[in-house]
């Protein structure tokens, strides 16, 4: 009983977790300007991060020690400084987007500016991060980020033209008001949303952190396979709705408070305070697993004591780095940057590190002297190489993408 | 190196001090008039699910601020262009009053929500649906 209680909690906390600040905007951007035409961008993202994430929680889960640590041992200290620069860079960006999220959240909720609420949402997430032991911090998040079922209700409740929106999931192009290069900016940032860097390193170090082993395994890839899988129903939904409520008005959507209103228009008083939870409560979650991230992988590469199993005082290097990773985040919204446009900026460069992430998995992951029986089968290998190759493409795509389509115009 | 990195700066100065063209004038005035469109679109389905009682006050208020300040951003967008020639200067002529017609009807919703007052906000409601028409008009005609 108590192992059922486990697995459905993780599942619920991996389907809570699932979504982001990036999923939130990449979602309701893309199906406002191209309906449920880049649906099966989030069915392929969220196939490679479950195939990409399971590997990483069985290298930590066998080997007791979290990607990053090996990936320095395994390929060497300067290959891993260039991994560390690139994925730190692209993690600092996403905890800045996530903070300037939950910040949004707030103002929907009370109407106060948000850039108001940016210092004392980043002091609340320093205190969580000292304070509060990872398991409670990631469940009560991740279980709240569950608020964001909502949208499939709302979805419903929108009583959906059917038959416009298959028709559109098995189109493979863009509408008549777009182009090819918009198309492909917004698969790029969709598949960079699910396949976010810092959820592999979260995941892998927080297998660490609470203590996987083999007998683990089973539980770590249901929550995989379960929990991930229906995090990504929720960004299907969320899409959905967009595309019923805006794309008929020809409308773009470059607001949250414009991803909630169709649950407004549904579900009234009650969906709205639910949606705006689920917002704080994804992307308050998400700035708790950007923040850890930044101080794992600098952590890990220097090989300094790391995490929330110990006290911070004996992490300190660990602890000094999440909060100079938060000040950083908060300097980058001082500037009254838009949160939404730091968000499509992080997806972007996210897509182009995306290699350096997934990469070393897959090396690490074949290394028997790591895994011994449990490296990678021959179905995972050619499903991580051709997931490779996805990734490979996307990431020399994403900046001229950006570039010529003017962020997706 | 070093030449690569100066030839991309001296690029970037360039493209800063070159005069503005007709298409790109005509592709600021389409982005502006879009964004219109969107804010537009989204004031008005904020309003009619407000005037149904379905949002609360702290949420409309936010909803209609953005769409505002999209508006005032889209139009100060194009006011700020310097028109290069005759088609450009009746295609700014165009859409400049649009984009202050929907900036009016947004802050004039606001307000009627703010006051509670049903009839000046279902008023302003209408007037977005009809200058939605019109942008949507001038935004085929733009592209």
């Amino acid at each position: 009983m108590k192992r059922i209680l486990a697995v459905t909690l993780g599942i619920l906390t991996a389907i809570g977790g699932f979504v982001d600040i990036g999923d939130l905007v990449a979602n309701s951007e893309t199906g406002a300007r191209f309906g449920m035409r880049l649906a099966w961008v989030v069915l392929v993202g969220v196939v490679g991060i479950c195939v990409y994430a399971e590997m990483s929680g069985r290298v930590a889960a066998v080997s007791g020690r979290p990607v990053f640590d090996l990936v320095r041992e395994r390929l060497g200290p300067r290959v891993a400084l260039a991994n560390l620069a690139g994925s730190y860079l692209v993690t600092l960006l996403t905890l800045g987007a996530e903070v300037g999220g939950v910040a949004l959240a707030i103002q929907l909720a009370t109407s106060v500016h948000y850039l108001l609420w940016v210092p004392i949402v980043a002091f609340v997430l320093w205190v969580v991060l000292w304070k509060v032991k990872f398991e409670p911090m990631e469940r009560v998040f991740g279980l709240a980020g569950l608020a964001l079922v909502v949208f499939v209700v709302a979805f419903i409740a929108l009583d959906p033209p059917w038959d416009r929106l298959a028709g559109q999931v098995t189109t493979f192009s863009p509408p008549a008001a777009e182009d090819w290069g918009t198309y492909g900016f917004f698969a790029v940032a969709l598949f960079a949303a699910a396949m976010t860097p810092y959820e592999v390193f979260f995941f892998s170090s927080g297998g660490v952190e609470e203590k996987w082993s083999r007998r683990d395994l089973t539980i770590e890839r249901v929550n995989v396979f379960i929990g991930f899988p229906l995090g990504g129903l929720l960004s299907l939904a969320i899409m959905g709705c967009a595309a019923v409520v805006y794309e008929p008005l020809g409308a773009r959507v470059d607001t949250l408070g414009q991803t909630a209103l169709p649950v407004a228009m549904t579900l009234g008083k009650l969906g709205i305070a639910v949606v705006i939870l689920g917002f704080f409560a994804a992307t308050f979650g998400a700035a708790l697993e950007t923040g850890l991230s930044a101080g794992y992988t600098v952590a890990q590469y220097f090989g300094w004591q790391w995490g929330k199993l110990v006290r911070p005082r004996q992490a300190a290097r660990f602890h000094t780095v999440v909060l100079v990773s938060i000040l950083l985040g908060v300097a980058m919204l001082l500037t009254a940057a838009d949160p939404i446009a730091i968000t499509e900026y992080s997806l972007v460069f996210s897509a182009v590190a995306l290699p350096l992430t997934y990469l070393p998995i897959l090396i690490v992951a074949n290394d028997r002297d790591y895994l011994g029986d449990q490296v990678n089968s021959r179905l995972t290998n050619v499903l991580g190489v051709t997931y490779l190759v996805v990734i490979l493409v996307v990431a020399i795509a994403a900046v001229p993408l950006m570039i010529l389509t003017g962020m997706g115009g | 190196m070093l030449i690569g990195l100066g030839a991309v700066l001296l690029a970037v100065v360039l493209a800063g001090v070159w005069p503005q063209t007709p298409g790109g004038f005509r592709s600021t005035v389409e982005t502006s008039v879009q964004d219109a469109v969107s804010a537009v679109g989204t004031a008005r389905l904020a309003g009619q699910t407000a005037l149904r009682g379905r949002t609360f006050g702290a949420y409309e208020s936010t909803v209609l601020d953005d769409a505002r300040e999209s508006v005032a951003t889209a139009t100060s967008d194009v006011l700020e262009l310097q028109v290069p020639d005759e088609a450009s200067r009746q295609s700014r002529d165009q859409v400049l009053p649009l984009l202050q017609e929907s900036a009016r009807l947004i802050g004039d919703l606001g307000t009627g929500l703010d006051e509670d007052d049903q009839t000046a906000a279902s008023a302003a409601v209408d007037g977005l649906g009809a200058v939605r028409e019109r942008l949507v008009t001038a935004l085929e005609g733009l592209r």
